[in-house]
């Protein structure tokens, strides 16, 4: 199944992407990393920590025409295309299985063209990671999803193909026809050794073996928690402390709610209907027109972020609404863990 | 002119290429209703029908101002046409109040689930209106009153805060001359020459009568705060809760399920509602 590649294999591989195609990839920003545009392979890094936002912005960009039309008798709305054939290289785990969950909700019911195009033409590429104290994807099923070879035989793999980092060396699993393909085109990898698969098992140990978090609940126990916590004073504890800024959403790789907006040229000719990022932490997300608010305390608010982590979209598409990327507590202003949140439902629920 | 819709409801999927592109509409006819509230006939361009059940709404889109969802207030035996009765709430309904007839909208829709309208055939049926919401619930009873002999009693309770406030005066009117159904009106406050109910559209409930309350479908449209009681009324005269739809109003801002603003606990008003059943969301903590 694997195939293994020198690490001068795999950079000559980045470039030869590079040359010939649109590349994502991950960058050094200060002490962080984050997505951006690859015009040199050098720049991309395959050893790095969770990146500050995640690659969902490819796919759902933080604004987005969806429609352009005209300021006049005949407004002539038009759909606006962006997609284009791209490579996104180095996804850790959790924002494949983010970007999985993604394709179900804007495949489901109504497909929408604006996300649908751009992930068909987009190829993911992979790669291992080592948990930081704040992961928790081994207790969102996520781990398991991505490193779970019987998925690429089913062809359910989230990846086209994945990198596994095993120090020397990356070993290469291939989980669809494009991938293999794209492999095959700018690189000849050799099969995997005996040994080299060996080495694979013994840092893919060390990799469950790193996880440090402290969550208490798994995917399924979290199901069937939520459901009791409708009025647990655990979202009141942390609304005290909760500044409703949103970072969380904005931060968060399954988060994709958004508002539209218009905007018109200076023109005063032409316009465009916008798609921009919205945050259901947020105090006027569920607000009518006539005033009325359906969620207007931040308890409100916190309760329905985390239902849909951890119950609502788990319902619909029967995959975690949460990864376990930690990105939503490294980035809080006011130092609020989803992790420990779960923990404390438990706890008082189990107390009650 | 035919009275057969499809009622099943099914949620509504997109065949469009672009969920996102309106079509355009001509604004036929206005009328001013209320100081708040106009009502307006559209077309399409090629004069084809909108295709909705009773309940359903639509995205109307002022380009450069935005969309707002809108129930249709016209019952699907309507053709060619449909009718809205929109409130100047905000932007887009302030922009659109400003429009003439002969005026171009885009549509988008239509949206949601509607009322299950085989459900109510052999019934006797409770309409229970407050404010605005007679204007979703008017694609209902107007298509129950078309197709009258369907049903057993047809009753229908309209409140709204002042008299001045009443939509569809004219409608209003003859369902009050109407013998065919059980209609009763009421007002927050009287004003000069009110000589009807004054109280909230619960002091109307101890005017109805249901004979066989398993056999009756009731149907509720109205402000927030009114759910609340007018089911605790409807389940207090041994109406099934399976019975009772409610139609409820959120921030419906894509219509297509996608953006997140209406959803109630885990369901998406726009698609699985606006209308519900009772029995579906009783335990839905934000529904009502």
């Amino acid at each position: 199944m694997h195939k293994a590649m020198t690490r001068a294999e795999v950079a000559l591989f980045a470039e030869n992407l590079v040359k010939t195609n649109v590349v994502y990839g991950v960058v050094a920003k200060d002490k962080q990393f984050a997505w951006d545009r690859i015009s040199d392979h050098k720049e991309m890094v395959l050893d790095y920590p969770t990146t500050i936002s995640s690659p969902k912005k490819y796919f759902l960009p933080p604004t987005e025409t969806l429609i352009e039309f005209k300021l006049a008798a005949n407004p002539d709305p038009k759909f606006v295309n962006h997609s284009q054939e791209a490579i996104l290289f180095g996804m850790h785990a959790c924002d494949l299985y983010a970007t999985k969950m993604l394709d179900h909700a804007f495949e489901d019911t109504n497909k929408d063209p604006n996300y649908l195009e751009k992930r068909k033409k987009a190829i993911l590429i992979g790669v291992s990671c080592m948990p930081d104290p704040d992961c928790f994807c081994n207790k969102m099923s996520v781990d398991e999803e991505v490193h779970n070879e019987a998925k690429i035989s089913k062809k359910e793999a989230l990846y086209d193909i994945f990198f596994k980092n095993i120090g020397h060396k990356f070993l290469v699993s291939v989980g669809t026809k494009r991938g293999e393909e794209l492999l095959a085109k700018y690189a000849k990898p050799a099969e995997a050794t005996k040994e080299e698969l060996d080495q694979l098992k013994v840092v893919e140990k060390k990799r469950v073996e790193s996880f440090t978090n402290d969550m208490k609940l798994d995917v399924d126990q979290l199901v069937k928690l939520l459901p009791k916590t409708h009025k647990s004073p655990v979202w009141k504890e942390n609304a005290d402390k909760c500044f409703a800024c949103g970072t969380c959403n904005l931060v968060c790789p399954t988060c994709y709610c958004f508002n539209i907006s218009e905007t018109v040229k200076l023109n005063l000719a032409e316009g465009s209907r916008d798609r921009d990022w919205d945050s259901c932490m947020l105090p006027q997300f569920a607000e009518v027109a006539g005033g009325e608010n359906f969620r207007e305390h931040v308890a409100d608010r916190l309760r329905h972020r985390l239902m849909r982590k951890g119950l609502y979209i788990k319902e619909k598409f029967n995959m975690s609404g949460c990864t376990g990327c930690g990105r939503c507590y490294r980035n809080c202003t006011a130092d609020i863990s989803i992790v420990k949140m779960f923990n404390r439902l438990k706890e008082v629920s189990e107390n009650e | 002119m035919s009275n057969t819709i499809t009622a099943a409801p099914v949620r509504h999927k997109n065949t469009d290429t672009n969920m996102f592109l309106p079509r355009m509409a001509k604004i036929n006819k206005i009328e001013v209703m209320t100081e708040k509230e106009t009502y307006y006939e559209l077309e399409y361009l090629d004069k084809s029908d909108l295709g909705h059940n009773p309940g359903q709404f639509v995205e109307v889109s002022i380009f450069g101002i935005g969309e707002a969802p809108i129930s249709i207030s016209s019952p699907p035996t309507v053709k060619g046409k449909f009718e809205l009765c929109i409130r100047n709430a905000g932007m887009v309904t302030n922009k659109i109040h400003q429009l003439k007839e002969g005026a171009m909208v885009g549509i988008r829709g239509p949206f949601g689930t509607g009322f299950d309208v085989n459900n109510f055939k052999g019934k006797n049926v409770l309409f229970v209106a407050g404010g605005l919401g007679y204007a979703p619930l008017r694609s209902l009873i107007n298509y129950v009153v078309e197709t009258r002999k369907d049903y057993k009693d047809v009753t229908l309770l309209y409140g709204t805060r002042e008299p001045k406030e009443i939509l569809y005066k004219k409608e209003i009117e003859a369902l009050e001359k109407n013998k065919d159904i059980n209609f009763h009106i009421t007002v927050d406050r009287g004003a000069e020459g009110w000589t009807k109910n004054v109280g909230v559209i619960t002091t109307l409930f101890p005017k109805v009568k249901i004979d066989d309350p398993k056999n009756t479908i009731v149907a509720v449209c109205g402000p927030p705060i009114m759910y609340k009681f007018v089911v605790m009324e409807v389940l207090a005269k041994n109406i099934p809760a399976e019975n009772i739809y409610l139609s409820l109003e959120r921030r419906m801002k894509c219509g297509v399920g996608k953006c997140g603003h209406c959803q109630i606990n885990s369901v998406y008003v726009c698609c699985e509602g606006p209308v519900f059943n009772y029995a579906q969301i009783r335990d839905f903590k934000e529904a009502i």
